[in-house]
């Protein structure tokens, strides 16, 4: 009988692994902390499984942010009205802000979003030339050391850029998108506590329309072992909740195989009780589901990780922490944003096209060799996975016990 | 538009087509045809043991997934000029051809010159199976609302380039409209491999066959005892459960709507 | 005397639920329509001597044999309360319809009809093209609604039925100017009919034993039918009961072996045990979501589903022993289930076998999740409920209610960490002597059950305290769902106990005042190893089952719509 649960660690090894995760963030906050610096020591971690098989459904993936103001000391990125009313001189703005020219100032703005021939900042982001916003300006950010150049010189095939520190310690971090996009509003939250893309993301997990396993394959050993398999994918099964929101543990899911649905077989590496896998192309499914007419249901949008690996961390609890990192095609970054047109622009005051000029100009990864222009951009998104079973394939026997 | 009477010879042709034919764009299914109906000079041709729309010419048509290229420009049909004319022709509907559709637009509609002019089919998903949209070269022929008809130039009938240039390329593959048969009223077509079957309202597929000595898996298509016959379907009401027949042979039900649920020996019912 | 008529909606007028005994007749008395109440009084032919309400699965399964498994049956049925210690199968011989339920059946009974003569399906039940659509067509009205009374009726129509359901769709139809408006009613009318909604069995005298009544064919063709394949009589039933060789027990054995070597018999086999383990209690199981997160409705609906397939797949699929269902690791998962199991689930849809691992103590039916729950409270498991079941409806043991006064504070205070264990609250519990002498009987068998929570999932603790499941039987100590299950299976009185819950399923009668007949179906039962068919058959064909010793019902005291 295969029991549920925890590797075999009481709720008190529980309390030390938090105190391991730094600066007395707490777990499942915006800004927890994604992995452990180090792993647990060799003596606290449990024996894998007879079989050498774990599976994982991943309850959260969503974007890394250092939470609070001090990242963006010009405060969050402004909506598109605030932008254009900088574009004016004082006395301009100062008018158009009066009440009674607010429909004035609406068309205005509006218009703004709105380039010749039809074209829109979201729609065509590549046709404006609008100012970039203020990137993060601290030095810590959670990520991975992608290039291993601590120098931040780009190497051979990227381009140079600055190094972050994690909050816990690691340094070499290289993580360009949470520069270029990390004081958005929609990443930062009003307070810097974070905001509506964290929960977005939670949501959209929940729902099963992107939701994805890890299944681990060969595991002999927490402590070391270097030959594990790692199967990253989307699954089309959909998790059940409990009431708190908490993905259930133990339940099962089969990696789907069909459509857009991914599935990425990496190679791994454990040393105490942490999980990196090796560089490798990692493709995820991205289903936005907005359902416009013009969109496919995301079937044409993916987290795409050039170079993209995973550093996991084996919990007291039975559960896995930790981030997934890569260079994203910088389109990526934004193309759900885009595939909502002038609405992003006009309902939300996204300003896509500074979006798109800021990650241009922080691109550090697949330098192109005729341009010279990077066209990816590092990124790390935290991940949290509970315990399940995880069929590879439909037709497979093979079952993940945790 | 001329119509091609070409039933018989399409529903042979439904039967030689593989699996893993019915995705266009290269991602996604493809809906059946909705009319037998084409644009002048456009048929249905078999390639590589699937079934295409080709041109006059045998040449193999493209769609150019609109959807796409959004990010080109406010109106994707203008898309494929410079560059892309010189690699892919338009399937042109005659200049006096009148457009029927446009690109659909959201938000950004407000500020464009005119609105989509009445009669034109706003949502493309609702379209026809052919509509006119205004392409570069002039109206152009666009296939289920999407994807504007091209052929590639020198590539006669190469599916080489099949989700080329990020997906915005596809075949235009054939499937037949389904048949209506006469049946109990539970039973409706269905494809699996390319090919309609006979299967319940819930997608289940109906089989007949002889099960010998191992017969799970064999489960009756049921009947209401009460129920006469329809076309050549008959009620068997000898067994356990009355179970219709189909041209005197039972008929069964497997579990679920993939080849897989067919037990070994069985075979499927064409309508 | 009832009248019939159409109500504006175009009703039948049965009234209220208390008319529907009254309105049968012997059909093979009064068929002609004279003067029944006079006729049963001197009446010495077949008499109604029994009245078996239709389950809702029983209605369900006859209305797709007749007209097909694509015809819906929406609406809310009225349940058949159960007697006390009985089967349902008992309760329904003594079951009226009140006035709502009759609504009820009245709306579920007019939607069959209407999808029955619906564009989709008119020309599988329409026989003939009426001369005008707009008209009555008494020819073409008898054409098509005799046939479908058969089937419903379980016997031909007499002429004065089928008369006044022919006369009955002339009305309508000229009402509503629509010929197949008018089948739709006359066929409505048939649904809601007492001769359909119940299995009416009529005796008649035993040529063979003077004084003592037998079913008539057609009565037995019905039980038979709706004991072992809990469906209405097939055709080729109709027809043995027709030709009257029903009587002959070569012939009725042969039937019945016929029957329960049949797939169909696995319907008779789920209802059976789902009455037997009182599966009602499924209808309203409601868990407290915060305690349980892994019970949902996928898996409230698929715990019952799992114990019969169990059941099934036991009994029938494997030919097993019936003892051995108390210890089978043998059973079914879906993913909902599979969550609460904690156990890998393959297909994403449906069901698939599962055998649990040895030592999983996940014995037979004792470790299934819906046994476990049904017998438990909203939040937290039950000893005393749980063993109070094994002692009643495995055992056939019955267990008393306890008294109103009962202080159960103890029991339930399920955070007290100094009682951190049912067994320690339980303990205390029983020292108020008015509950100990019950709990003596269930708690011991119920407590070994306690690693199962209240909705049968797994654990070792409860409030950080190791539960002991340590039980006993009797005064034979075990220890968990698995030591519990061997000794079930051990038990003679296990075995009886189904044997005798047969013979009251088969009658719907309970058993008391059959102990030789019980004794003697234990007997085969045991000679066979077992086997649930054998027990079936030999219930079925004890030529003691088809005799009718209570007297019959009072005559009639008026007839029904169809008299004018």
């Amino acid at each position: 009988m295969i029991r549920p649960g925890r590797l075999g660690l009481g709720g008190v090894v529980i309390a030390g692994a938090l105190a391991l995760s730094g600066a007395g963030l707490l777990r499942g906050h915006a800004g927890a902390s994604p992995a452990r610096a180090q792993g647990l020591p060799p003596a606290r971690l449990p024996a894998p499984p007879p079989s050498g098989v774990m599976g994982f459904v991943v309850e959260n993936f969503v974007p890394t942010i250092v939470p609070g103001m001090d990242s963006c000391p010009h405060g969050t990125a402004p909506r598109l009205r605030e932008e254009y009313l900088r574009t004016l001189t004082a006395d301009e703005a100062a008018r158009l802000r009066r009440k009674e020219n607010e429909k004035e100032l609406t068309n205005l703005w509006h218009a703004y979003a709105f380039g010749a021939g039809g074209t829109n900042i979201c729609s065509q982001p590549d046709r404006f030339q609008h100012a970039l916003f203020p990137p993060v300006e601290s030095k810590f950010a959670y990520g991975l050391d992608l290039d291993g150049d601590a120098s931040g010189g780009g190497g051979k095939d990227g381009c140079a850029h600055g190094k972050f520190v994690s909050p816990d310690g690691l340094s070499g971090i290289d993580n360009q998108e949470y520069r270029a996009m990390g004081c958005e509003l929609e990443l930062r939250g009003n307070d810097g506590s974070g905001g509506d893309s964290l929960t977005g993301m939670k949501q959209f997990h929940t729902s099963g329309e992107w939701t994805q396993v890890i299944l681990l394959k060969n595991v002999h050993s927490l402590v070391k072992d270097d030959d594990v398999e790692v199967i990253y994918a989307n699954t089309a099964d959909r998790p059940e909740i409990d009431n708190k929101g908490n993905f259930l543990r133990g339940l099962s899911f089969t990696v789907a195989d069909k459509g857009a649905r991914h599935r990425n077989v990496l190679k791994g590496h454990i040393r105490d009780g942490v999980l990196t896998t090796d560089p490798a192309d990692i493709r995820l499914a991205e289903t936005w589901g907005q359902g416009g007419a013009r969109d496919i249901r995301g079937n044409r949008t993916q987290y795409h990780y050039l170079k993209g690996r995973l550093r996991l961390a084996f919990e007291p609890d039975g559960s896995l922490r930790g981030l997934v990192g890569g260079y994203r095609p910088l389109f990526d970054v934004i193309v759900s944003t885009s595939l909502g047109g002038a609405g992003s622009a006009l309902v939300a005051g996204i300003d896509c096209s500074a979006q798109l000029a800021g990650l241009r100009k922080y691109a550090d990864g697949a330098r192109d060799p005729r341009t010279g222009q990077c066209t990816a951009i590092s990124s790390a998104m935290r991940i949290e996975a509970v315990p399940a079973f995880i069929n590879d394939l439909p037709t497979s026997t093979e079952t993940a016990l945790k | 538009m001329t119509a091609h009477r070409i039933w018989r010879w399409t529903a042979a042709l439904a039967l030689a087509l593989p699996h893993g034919a019915w995705a266009q764009p290269a991602d996604l299914p493809i809906p059946a045809a909705r009319t037998l109906q084409f644009p002048d000079g456009i048929h249905v041709a078999r390639i590589d043991g699937r079934a295409y729309y080709v041109d006059a010419k045998g040449r193999l048509l493209y769609g150019m997934d609109m959807r796409i290229l959004l990010r080109a420009g406010p109106d994707p049909a203008l898309y494929c000029q410079g560059d892309c004319a010189k690699a892919w022709e338009p399937v042109l509907a005659g200049k006096d051809a009148k457009p029927n559709i446009a690109f659909p637009h959201g938000y950004e509609g407000r500020s464009l010159p005119q609105a989509v002019p009445a009669g034109f089919y706003s949502q493309p998903q609702d379209a026809p199976d052919w509509t006119i949209i205004a392409g570069p070269q002039g109206p152009q022929w666009v296939y289920k609302g999407w994807h504007m008809v091209f052929v590639r130039r020198g590539d006669a009938r190469s599916t080489r380039y099949e989700g080329a240039d990020g997906k915005i390329w596809n075949t235009l593959k054939f499937i037949a409209p389904p048949p209506q048969p006469v049946a109990p009223p539970d039973v409706r077509p269905i494809v699996i491999d390319g090919d309609y079957v006979l299967a319940d309202a819930k997608g289940r597929v109906l089989f007949t066959g002889d099960c010998g000595k191992d017969c799970a898996g064999w489960r009756p298509y049921r009947a209401g005892m009460a129920a006469a016959a329809i076309g050549p379907w008959r009620v068997a009401a000898g067994g356990d459960v009355a179970q219709w027949t189909y041209q005197g042979r039972p008929v069964f039900i497997a579990d679920a709507d993939t080849p897989e649920a067919i037990p070994p020996h069985a075979r499927t019912m064409k309508p | 005397m009832t009248r019939s008529g159409l109500l504006p909606r175009g009703l039948v007028a049965l009234g209220a639920g208390a008319v529907l005994v009254a309105a049968l007749s012997a059909h093979g008395a009064a068929g002609a329509g004279g003067d029944v109440a006079s006729t049963a009084a001197r009446f010495a032919g077949p008499r109604i001597t029994g009245l078996r309400r239709l389950t809702e699965a029983q209605y369900r399964n006859t209305i797709a044999d007749i007209f097909g498994p694509d015809i819906r049956v929406a609406g809310r049925f009225e349940p058949i309360v159960r007697p006390v210690h009985e089967l349902i199968a008992s309760g329904a011989r003594d079951s009226s319809v009140s006035p709502s339920g009759l609504e009820q059946l009245d709306a579920i009974g007019r939607g069959v009809a209407a999808q029955v003569f619906d564009d989709k399906h008119r020309a599988l039940f329409l026989p003939c093209q009426p001369h005008d659509e707009a008209a009555p067509d008494e020819s073409c009205a008898r054409a098509a609604l005799l046939p479908l009374g058969r089937y419903l009726f379980r016997r031909p129509l007499t002429d004065a039925e089928g008369n006044g359901y022919v006369a009955m769709a002339g009305a309508a139809a000229r009402t509503a100017h629509s010929f197949d408006k008018g089948l739709e009613l006359g066929l409505a009318a048939m649904l809601e009919s007492p001769q359909f909604l119940y299995i009416v069995e009529t005796a008649q005298p035993d040529p063979q034993h003077p004084g003592v009544l037998v079913l008539d064919d057609y009565s037995r063709a019905s039980r038979l039918s709706y004991t072992l394949w809990n469906t209405t009589p097939d055709a080729a039933l109709l027809a043995s009961a027709a030709s009257g060789r029903l009587h002959d027990p070569a012939v009725l054995a042969a039937t019945a072996a016929k029957m329960v070597k049949s797939p169909r018999f696995e319907d008779g086999i789920r209802a059976f045990f789902a009455d037997m383990l009182l599966f009602e209690r499924f209808d309203s199981l409601s868990k407290d979501p915060i305690i349980f997160p892994y019970f949902n409705s996928e898996v409230a609906a698929a715990m019952p589903e799992q114990m019969l397939r169990t059941i099934t797949d036991h009994l029938l699929t494997r030919d097993g022993d019936y003892r051995q269902l108390f210890l089978t690791g043998h059973t079914f998962m879906t993913r909902a289930l599979g969550g609460l199991y904690q156990v890998p689930v393959h297909k994403d849809k449906g069901w698939e076998p599962y055998q649990f691992a040895p030592g999983a103590d996940r014995a037979g039916l004792l470790g299934q999740a819906g046994f476990l729950a049904i017998y438990s409270q909203t939040g937290r498991s039950s000893p005393t409920l749980r063993g109070r079941a094994i002692r009643e409806l495995l055992l056939c043991q019955p267990v008393p209610n306890p008294p109103g006064n009962v202080n159960f504070t103890a029991v339930q205070d399920v955070k007290n960490r100094a009682m951190p264990t049912a067994r320690v609250r339980l303990a205390a519990h029983m020292t108020d002597e008015n509950c100990a002498g019950c709990h003596r009987l269930t708690d011991p068998l119920g407590l070994s059950l306690e690693r199962f929570d209240g909705i049968g999932g797994w654990r070792t603790t409860e409030n950080g305290a190791v539960i002991d499941p340590a039980g006993k039987l009797d005064k034979q100590d075990f220890s968990g769902a698995e030591g519990l299950g061997k000794l079930l299976a051990a038990s003679p009185d296990a075995s009886q106990c189904v044997a005798s819950r047969a013979l009251e399923y088969v009658r719907g009668q309970p058993s008391d005042d059959a102990d030789a007949m019980v004794e003697s179906l234990d007997s085969h039962f045991a000679a066979s190893g077992y086997r649930i068919r054998a027990l079936f058959l030999d219930a079925v064909t004890q030529p003691q089952v088809w005799e009718v010793k209570e007297p019959p019902l009072g005559a009639p005291t008026h007839l029904s719509l169809l008299e004018r």
